[in-house]
């Protein structure tokens, strides 16, 4: 046994986020720990990491009790954990960001010995098959590179526990059958991963065993070899759960959208699509292949420097998100933290924020009818929050997801861009989720459903855009008649 | 057994924690208030002097102007921005209604509504290169603030400008019901400014570009004109308060007002304003303004040294933000 966590209790205001938590990590295995949004995965592994302290419990690292006071002592401790919220210096380069704890001397003097860092970080970054200047800044990386950069981080520090908390659910396929690789050395070396996912293919692809925790309780802990998904949803989520794609019922009507020949320098060539009323069209793309830039063009993000946008067969221009908004079209972002949240506002003030003018009186905001809309959605999504004025911040990474999405959803769009939007939601969430675009859907309202979760895109949409190299590679058929092998290959470079 | 006992100590420990205490002190404006009411306590039982209305009403008196360009500094803060030219945007509206009224020979209201849109043209060019040109704030307004101190300069060459008519007076000298006007106008306006945080959509709008910009754009908010309002109301503020100010002192000084600046940050984040902006309530601010004002009106009592004040007010403001960074200190991240 490695690592040991006996009895934890953590409370927050207003939340008992740990319960008396315990379990056991053993040498060279892949341990995934599943559970719904808000269950205590994160602030366990936060408590393990040194970011937290538990509130009782005690934590043995090789049968030694040990007080974790800080990251900065859990790393000495040879533990290293990549976060949900990736964290890295922008205005750093690569290699300043891997080294940032110790980066390497000329001798004994202050003096940064840059030959060395680059070398080493060149090493590193060729373990995670990243092809990037050491010098760059971590600036311009995309989210699935930034997660690299956090993996090389832990093989710099030669870390014996990593601690991965949902680190697929921002990466696409290629790089997550990178990750795998990166998980399968690891173990070879006999270090142990921790493994937060609630995509449950891939526990079933990569772990021994597995914990599950729900409302802050352990549940139980099983070998992979002798359980299966259903098992293990139905001990997360204290219940059976049927569907994960709902059935489509919606009738589809004219084209509400039309693109032709939209065109912006170096993200977006000559991009042809439509989109009906009613329907859910999916867009895949490996990192990098212009689909989170096709949807900020038609946001009015990124104006387009040619092409036409036409709404209900009407020429449009879209020059900001206000314009965009004001044509009916809402837009959900994959960046969470930096583009979506208002941190310290609190949940209702975050449902309510793109559509306020929709609870003002003659002058003031009409708290009443702004709480009762919140409540709406705080049922119907099954938000899990203390009150409406716990701050966001505070709420767990799936969590505070659902209340983005209801905050699109309260503006009542006609057309709907989803930037992954059940990024880091868990099973059950995201089967309410599903039925509840097929509901917008029914009332005819059009759906860009843009996910790097294959089964996902294929379960849930009548067509699927592929991707690739700043153009659309194929349009293929959904419902289930695609499999994941055609896409793949049409969005992979040839 | 033991074991049980103690852990259930701590639960009752932890309950209290959660449920009583926390709620109290994890609101910045309480700490403040709490704080505020010790330092009166403490006065008024060593200080008989400190009691007497006349010298209570004196002190308000004495920081209500400040705490007016306070509010509209907190604004600023509380969209994400800064204002360094906030107390150059106050001399200059004291000298401009001055100059209107003594050369110019306006009346005397249209000279006051004049002067006091001149902080709001202020506040607005402060507005403009900020949320179009896009210059760092701090830049941006520490060079209009040179600018409008140098309008002035180069103006006045430095004279001061006296013989305002005896009628203009009564905003900073004047009383209603035994209490100063000045007074009035920093509740009344605390008051308005308060609703329109708190309760108005644009207030909301102002807290979410300071809280994350980025967002606020995608959420559809027109970020660049809202920064240019709030810039907007922070020089009016700052304009208004230069009129009344000269008013109070009868004369307008080429550099009245000046020293305000740093003041009016430090009132602000006393009272629970964040510099990264995004969070703040006026009421703090109030009180903020008001801990500086009676610790230096206790400092004149106690027949202290003025140089003691810069070495006490800095103290202070070291232990304000302290209290937020060490309450914030259990939660790394
Ligand atoms: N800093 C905090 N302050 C207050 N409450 C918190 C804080 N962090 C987490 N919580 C609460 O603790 C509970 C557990 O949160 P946690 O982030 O551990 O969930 P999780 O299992 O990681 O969920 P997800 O799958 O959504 O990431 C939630 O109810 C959350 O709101
Ligand atoms: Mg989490």
């Amino acid at each position: 046994m490695l690592l040991e966590v006996k009895n934890i209790n953590k409370a927050f205001p207003g939340v008992q986020a740990l319960d008396e938590v315990s379990f056991i990590l053993n040498e060279g295995e892949v341990h995934a720990l599943v559970g719904e949004n808000g269950a205590g995965k994160s602030t366990l592994m936060n408590i393990i990491s040194g970011v937290f302290k538990p509130d009782s419990g005690e934590i043995k690292i090789n049968g030694n009790k040990i007080e974790i006071n800080s990251p900065k002592h859990s790393l000495k401790l040879g533990i290293s954990m990549i976060y949900q919220e990736i964290s890295l210096v922008p205005e750093l380069s690569i290699a300043e960001n891997i080294f940032i704890d110790k980066i390497p001397r000329i001798k004994s003097s202050p003096l940064v010995d840059w030959k060395k860092l680059y070398e080493d970080t060149s090493r590193v970054l060729e373990k995670v098959k990243l092809a990037k200047n050491p010098k760059d800044k971590a600036l311009n990386l995309s989210v699935g590179q930034q997660q690299m950069i956090q993996l090389a981080k832990a093989i710099a520090r030669d870390s014996k526990i990593i601690i991965l908390d949902e680190p697929t659910a921002s990466i696409t396929e290629a790089d997550t059958k990178i990750l795998f690789e990166i998980i399968q050395k690891f173990k070879s070396e006999k270090k142990s991963i921790i493994y937060i996912s609630h995509r449950l293919e891939e526990i079933f692809n990569i772990a021994d065993r597995v914990t599950v925790l729900r409302d802050g309780k352990y549940i139980e802990t099983l070998n992979i070899k002798d359980t299966n998904k259903d098992e293990i949803i139905s001990k997360m989520v204290g219940r059976y759960l049927k569907n994960m794609f709902p059935d489509r019922n919606a009738k589809l009507g004219n084209d509400i959208l039309r693109v032709n020949g939209l065109t912006k320098e170096s993200m977006l060539e000559n991009v042809d699509f439509n989109l009906r009323e009613g329907e859910i069209v999916g867009v895949y793309g490996l990192m990098g292949s212009g689909r989170t830039e096709l949807a900020l063009a038609l946001f009015g993000v990124y104006p387009i420097d040619s092409g036409d946008i036409f709404i209900n067969n009407k020429k449009v221009k879209i020059k900001s998100p206000r314009d965009a908004m004001r044509l009916g079209i809402g837009y959900l972002s994959e960046d969470r933290k930096d583009k979506s949240i208002f941190p310290i506002l609190n949940v209702k003030e975050n449902i309510t924020i793109a559509n306020l003018n929709k609870y003002k009186g003659i002058l003031f905001i009409n708290n009443k009818k702004e709480i009762e809309e919140s409540k709406r959605f705080i049922e119907k999504l099954s938000i899990k929050v203390s009150s409406f004025g716990q701050k966001i911040m505070n709420l767990s990474g799936g969590n505070q997801q659902k209340v983005i999405v209801s905050r699109l959803l309260a503006v009542a769009p006609k057309i709907l861009i989803l930037d992954e939007p059940t990024r880091g939601i868990d099973v059950g969430a995201k089967a309410e989720i599903h039925s509840f675009i097929e509901n917008l859907t029914e009332n005819n309202v059009a759906i860009l459903f843009i996910s790097s979760d294959l089964p996902e895109v294929i379960g849930i949409s009548d067509r699927i855009i592929v991707m690739r190299e700043n153009t659309i590679a194929g349009i293929f058929p959904g419902n289930q008649q695609t499999d994941e092998e055609t896409l793949l290959r049409a969005a992979s470079p040839n | 057994m033991i074991d049980r006992t103690i852990k259930r100590t701590n639960f009752k420990n932890s309950f209290i924690n959660k449920k009583i205490i926390q709620p109290v002190i994890s609101n910045e404006e309480n700490l403040v208030l709490i704080f505020f009411i010790l330092i009166i306590a403490v006065v008024t039982a060593i200080l008989p002097k400190f009691r007497t209305i006349y010298n209570i009403l004196t002190v308000i008196r004495q920081f209500s102007l400040i705490t007016i360009a306070a509010m509209g500094q907190s604004i600023v803060l509380i969209s994400g921005g800064f204002d360094l030219s906030i107390g150059n945007i106050v001399a200059l509206s004291n000298m401009a209604v001055a100059y209107m009224m003594v050369f110019l020979g306006w009346p005397i209201w249209l000279s006051v509504i004049a002067a006091t849109l001149v902080g709001a043209l202020c506040g607005l060019i402060n507005g403009v290169l900020v949320a179009k040109v896009k210059i760092n704030p701090l830049i941006a307004t520490l060079a209009m603030g040179w600018i409008y101190s140098g309008v002035i300069l180069v103006s006045s060459k430095g004279w001061p400008i006296t013989g305002l008519p005896k009628a203009f007076d009564v905003f900073g000298q004047g009383y209603f019901l035994g209490i100063p006007l000045p007074i009035y106008f920093m509740v009344f306006i605390g008051i308005i400014l308060s609703l329109f945080l708190s309760r108005t959509v644009f207030g909301r709008y102002l807290y979410a570009i300071g809280g994350n910009e980025k967002a606020s754009i995608l959420a559809g908010l027109n970020s660049s004109n809202l920064r240019m309002l709030s810039y907007t109301i922070c020089g009016t503020l700052a304009g208004f308060a230069g009129v009344v100010l000269v008013s109070r002192m009868g004369t307008a000084q080429a550099d009245a007002g000046t020293p305000w600046t740093l003041p009016t940050v430090a009132a602000a984040v006393i009272g629970g304003v964040s510099l990264f902006g995004g969070k703040g309530k006026i009421y703090g601010v109030i009180i903020g303004s008001a801990i500086l004002g009676v610790i230096s009106n206790i400092l004149v009592l106690m027949k202290v040294s003025a140089y003691w004040q810069s070495l006490i007010s800095g103290f202070i403001l070291i232990m304000a933000v302290s209290i937020d960074a060490i309450r914030r200190r259990g939660q790394l991240i």
